[in-house]
């Protein structure tokens, strides 16, 4: 239960660092888009590597912090791999991860049917919010793994 | 009306003066386990009620069993 709810919280700064990081790809992409609208020299382009660097150390404190997490015998190489919130201590932990990879999918069939039909309206928002995209499916993952968070709460009270 | 599985886990540890994490640990299980198991909310797999029948040193009948048409 411990080691889902610190797993869910990693996933939560994961899939921010993960969007900063797509959001200034976007920004560069912008301007390689306007460089090849007008090739003539001098050509500046910039792109902010900060969120690479953030995502390392991250990875860094993830793996630390997990690796004493977990019970001894599970901290090898292999388990540190797997996705945490799939780590279960007994059968009835097993159950409930099974029941909640069944929300889970569930889940995914209205989220991926809502984003795509946000989607056919994207040509309203690009010149306001070109980031949109980008935006909707990192909606998917954060519908997917707080329904996972849920189920898991609810079943292991 | 369906089949349900009864257990005297709860009354078999009191009986033998274990607590909760002792069976658990004894089982290779968790406590919360346990505890479900003695409120009815979860059904162990075989392998765990031949576990915890074995540490009470009776039979797995004696520990489970079926209540047919219950409502």
């Amino acid at each position: 239960m411990k080691i889902a709810r610190v797993s869910y919280f990693f996933n939560l700064v994961l899939l921010a660092i993960f969007g900063w990081g797509l959001f200034e790809l976007l920004r560069s992409s912008q301007q390689l888009a306007i460089i090849a609208e007008n090739p003539e020299p001098p050509w500046i382009m910039e792109m902010n590597l900060m969120p690479m660097l953030v995502l390392f150390v991250f990875a860094m404190i993830v793996a630390y912090v997990f690796s004493k997490l977990l019970p001894k015998g599970k901290r090898s190489i292999k388990h540190l791999l797997n996705p945490f919130e799939f780590y279960s201590a007994d059968e009835r932990e097993e159950q409930v991860i099974q029941i909640a990879c069944k929300h889970v999918y569930m889940a995914m069939w209205l989220v991926v049917g809502l984003v795509a039909a946000i989607m056919t309206a994207y040509p309203l928002f690009i010149p306001y919010f070109p980031q949109l995209p980008v935006l909707l499916v990192l909606l998917i993952p954060l519908v997917l793994i707080t329904t996972f968070q849920l189920t898991i709460e609810k079943k292991m009270r | 009306m369906e089949d349900r599985l009864f257990n005297r886990v709860k009354e078999l540890r009191a009986r033998k003066g274990l607590t909760q994490q002792t069976l658990a640990q004894h089982a290779g299980v968790t406590r919360q386990t346990i505890a479900a198991i003695e409120k009815g909310d979860y059904l162990p797999s075989v392998l765990l009620a031949l576990k915890i029948s074995d540490v009470f040193d009776l039979n797995l009948e004696d520990v489970f069993s079926i209540k047919k048409g219950w409502e």
